[in-house]
């Protein structure tokens, strides 16, 4: 499959979710190398998550809580009929906020992000998109920069936002 | 003949698939007959064999099991170059390649012929007279080669035979000496003998000496037909020193003896056998067909969740399909005639529904043989390593658990059956100065206890001296010395870091390392470990696990604000408890139960869900329509439940009611919460969490 179709299913899985695109560039106009990221917004900061990485994007249904719950990890919701544990990124900054939407992340982790808000997808060129640190300590790194892993980042205006390393999530 | 239909349905399942491969390898050597054969094609062939040979043993087909045998002792002649594989043989082996197949379905549904049974042996004993009759009457080429006594020792039957092929075949041989650091030997190593079997053939790697303790260093036989040269080009990247094998006076005598045609290079194979083998060449077993041996089709795990998600989804859907139905009819002009039908068809759909749910659970659902087996097998190989002997005995091995819960438990299982054997069990000696049968005994039981499997590994060892454990215990600080501690939780200690209950430390286990990734594990998936020892006598690990994703029933309680589901084969009883009746405060009430006193706790203390509520405090708001307490001063509902080694009361804020539930896993992430073995969808998109309570009250167990 070439990254185009892959961009075009996911954009067609977001359609799906009732999302309106909010493209920054048509990911499927014949540059294969642009990276496909979902915008979203977390108390007021704007994060982002490698496209291929997610399911869709859903209304967040009621979150039961967890006893002795990892860092973030908001509750437990019934999402079509999967357990889903809620990560709230914003949990350590506001907790008053009302999170509406619920990112589905792909894995076996049965991860979902809230989200105040999904802005859409935006294609990028690689060449925006920078490396967070290297060496031993940059998951430390990462975490002092924006509250959460993050292997890189790219600029959007003047801010800078954080493409969210799912892997380190998990594990966190 | 096999009567479980389920261990059928595996056995022939998994056949199939050996005996395709199996004549799939027969038929690409019959290809090839005649050329040098492909050792790789044979040696697959053997394994595949050996299998086939194992599973039919195992499932006590000992007819097939034997003709088996005798196909792999032809495999193995062939692999050792003592039988040559030309035409004749080559179709006798796709011939009994096909009848092996013919009869294992037959076997196992208890109605081979005979007549197979005998034609295949007959077959197979023809072709294992002509691998005879081509007495082992090879000269050594060993004599060739610059090799020590020491190391000319080290090689097997095999490599020996080998290096008479490529001495045959005229191809130099090459010793190339390399040394690695330890840290990176196994990349480096694998690298250097992917270019050199890419390029000849590696007959074998020889231990050699280094100069530093850090460095290991090999001495690999390399046979190819290439020059000094392109060997070191290989070699050397790696730091490889390369020197010709052949001592000098044999090189040149090769090289004369091959320039007078004396010895051919190529195959030295056997013609003239053919008429013999014709006459044997039946004409077909009777049993031999296009038919499939098993009726069943792999599936992707992930196929079945999706169809899991989806039945649960449409009875989603028809449940609010139901409740509009129902306002429709108090809408409309219906007869009482429509309406009872309506309802009934209802009721009728949800019920079929929720047995829908239950069958693609059970699909999900797979047993223990296949585990239990191999664990087995390898218990008796690491005995033999150890010089000890054990008998493995394998007691409910068609238990059946969710598959996902069997293969995790596969490790936990070897890692335990591993500490039995290494240092469970002594040495023989010492085991009849005591008095025991010089062999080992290990139970290896799987159960079902209630929703859990409960796998038992038991060795007639030298148990677990307690006293030792606890000294180890105060040396490595785990425990004050003079802290009192249960039975129970003595032996517990072993699975901690640091505690051994080996008196020597082996490559195999005893550095008191390992035990507690046991307990991680199987705390993962929601269940427990517990052990029993008798000192000098016995040794018991229980590992008791959630079969997961059965319906089970649910006793579903509130507290602090949610409600949570309780297998209820985990409640002793359920009770009102007057504040009176609770005595000490704080961490440590306690009630009177049942003639004795039993501790108390909350459940939203054990869940970390808030602090201890005051218990005399009224109770929540009981919901419409449910049972009250007992009239008079307000009760604390409480339901006893049992740990590992007593019986706990754990207080809630209300009881809910009972009923039957599927319970969901919560993913990996989900699945490190202790304590919670999955959930369970309530109505109003509600979710419940399905507790574990004796894992959850263990890991409070401390403060009881």
């Amino acid at each position: 499959m070439t990254k185009s179709t892959n961009d075009r299913d996911a954009n067609a899985r977001l359609a799906i979710a009732g999302l309106s695109l909010d493209l920054g560039q048509d990911p499927a106009d014949g540059k294969a190398e642009l990276v496909s990221v979902l915008m979203f917004e977390v108390g007021g900061a704007p994060y982002a998550i490698g496209v291929e990485q997610t399911e869709g994007v859903v209304d967040c249904p009621r979150i039961t809580p967890l006893p002795n719950p990892p860092d973030g990890v908001a509750g437990l919701a019934s999402v079509r009929g999967r357990m889903t544990v809620v990560m709230d990124l914003g949990l350590t900054v506001s907790q008053d906020l009302v999170r509406q939407r619920l990112i589905l992340v792909k894995g076996d982790a049965q991860l979902g992000l809230l989200a105040d808000r999904v802005e859409g997808v935006l294609a990028l060129e690689p060449k925006k998109v920078r490396p967070v640190a290297h060496g031993k300590d940059s998951l430390t790194l990462q975490r002092a920069k924006f509250g959460w892993p993050a292997r890189s980042y790219f600029k959007s205006g003047r801010q800078r936002v954080p493409i969210l390393d799912l892997d380190r999530l998990c594990e966190a | 003949m096999i009567d479980d239909k389920a261990l059928l349905s595996e056995y022939l399942s998994e056949s199939e698939e050996l005996l395709d491969s199996l004549l799939g390898d027969l038929d690409s050597l019959a290809s090839r007959a005649g050329d040098s054969p492909d050792t790789n094609l044979i040696n697959r062939a053997f394994r595949t064999v050996h299998s086939l040979k194992g599973l039919s043993g195992m499932m006590g087909l000992a007819e097939v099991q034997s003709l088996a045998h005798d196909f792999e002792d032809i495999l193995d002649d062939l692999r050792l170059g003592q039988l040559a594989l030309n035409e004749p043989i080559s179709s006798a082996l796709q011939e009994a390649g096909a009848g092996l197949a013919a009869l294992v379905g037959g076997a196992a549904r208890g109605n081979a012929l005979e007549e197979d049974f005998e034609r295949l042996r007959q077959l197979l004993a023809s072709i294992t007279l002509k691998s005879r009759e081509r007495a082992r009457k090879e000269d050594s080429g060993l004599g060739l080669l610059n090799l020590s006594e020491r190391e000319r020792a080290l090689l097997t039957e095999y490599e020996e035979h080998r290096v008479n092929e490529n001495v045959r075949a005229g191809r130099p041989f090459y010793a190339i000496t390399v040394t690695f650091e330890i840290g990176k030997l196994d990349a480096q190593y694998r690298a250097l003998v992917a270019r050199l079997e890419a390029a000849g053939e590696l007959i074998t790697t020889l231990p050699a000496k280094t100069t530093a303790a850090a460095l290991v260093g090999f001495k690999l036989v390399f046979a190819a037909g290439l020059k000094e040269a392109d060997v070191k080009r290989i070699a050397g990247p790696f730091g490889g020193r390369v020197a010709r094998l052949e001592r000098s006076t044999w090189r040149k005598a090769g090289a004369a003896l091959r320039a007078a045609g004396r010895i051919m290079p190529g195959r030295g194979g056997t013609k003239g056998t053919v008429e013999h083998l014709d006459a044997v060449l039946p004409p077909g077993f009777a049993q031999e067909s296009l038919q499939p041996l098993s009726p069943s089709v792999r599936v992707e795990m992930s196929q079945i969740d999706e169809l899991s998600g989806l039945a649960h989804e449409l009875s989603i859907g028809m449940e609010r399909l139901t409740s509009m139905a129902e306002t429709f009819l108090g809408a409309a002009n219906l007869g009482a005639r429509e309406r009872s039908d309506l309802r009934f068809s209802a009721r009728r759909m949800k019920r079929e529904f929720l047995e829908l749910e239950e069958r693609l659970v059970e699909l999900r659902m797979v047993s223990l043989a296949q585990t239990f087996t191999r664990a087995a097998r390898l218990a008796g190989r690491l005995a033999r390593e150890l010089g000890k002997s054990v008998s493995v005995e394998l007691t409910g091995r068609e238990t059946q658990l969710d598959k996902v819960i069997v293969d995790r438990v596969a490790d936990p299982i070897y890692h335990v059956l591993r500490n039995a054997v290494d240092h469970g069990l002594e040495p023989p000696e010492e085991r009849r100065l005591a008095g025991k049968h010089a062999r080992g005994k290990i139970n290896l039981e799987a159960r079902l206890e209630g929703t859990r499997a409960v796998i038992s590994i038991t060795d007639d060892g030298h148990g677990i001296d307690q006293a030792e454990v606890r000294r180890q215990a105060i040396d490595t600080g785990l425990i004050a010395h003079d802290e009192a501690l249960s039975e129970e939780e003595t032996l517990r200690l072993i699975l901690r870091p640091g505690v051994s209950t080996a008196d020597h430390v082996s490559a195999v286990s005893g550095r008191g390392v390992g035990l507690d990734a046991v307990e991680r594990t199987i705390y993962e998936l929601g269940g427990e470990v517990r052990i029993s020892s008798e000192k000098g006598k016995w040794t018991r690990f229980d590992l008791a696990v959630p079969t997961t994703l059965v319906m089970i029933s649910a006793f579903i309680v509130r507290a602090s604000g949610s409600r949570y589901a309780v297998n209820v084969a985990q409640i002793i009883e359920l009770l009102y408890v007057s504040p009176e009746e609770i005595l000490g405060r704080d961490g440590r009430r306690s009630v009177a139960w049942r003639g004795g006193t039993i501790p108390l706790v909350e459940l939203g203390y054990v869940l970390g869900l808030g602090g201890a509520r005051l218990l005399h405090r009224p109770a929540a708001q009981n919901g419409d329509g449910k049972p009250a307490p007992p009239a008079g001063p307000v009760k604390v509902p409480v339901l006893v439940t049992c740990t590992a080694d007593r019986n706990v009361a754990v207080a809630v804020e209300q009881f809910d009611e009972q009923r039957e539930i599927i319970v969901k896993s919560l993913g990996s992430v989900g699945r490190r919460l202790k304590g919670v073995v999955g959930a369970v969808d309530l109505e109003g998109g509600d979710v419940a969490l399905v507790l574990d309570m004796p894992s959850l009250l263990v890991l409070r167990s401390m403060r009881l």
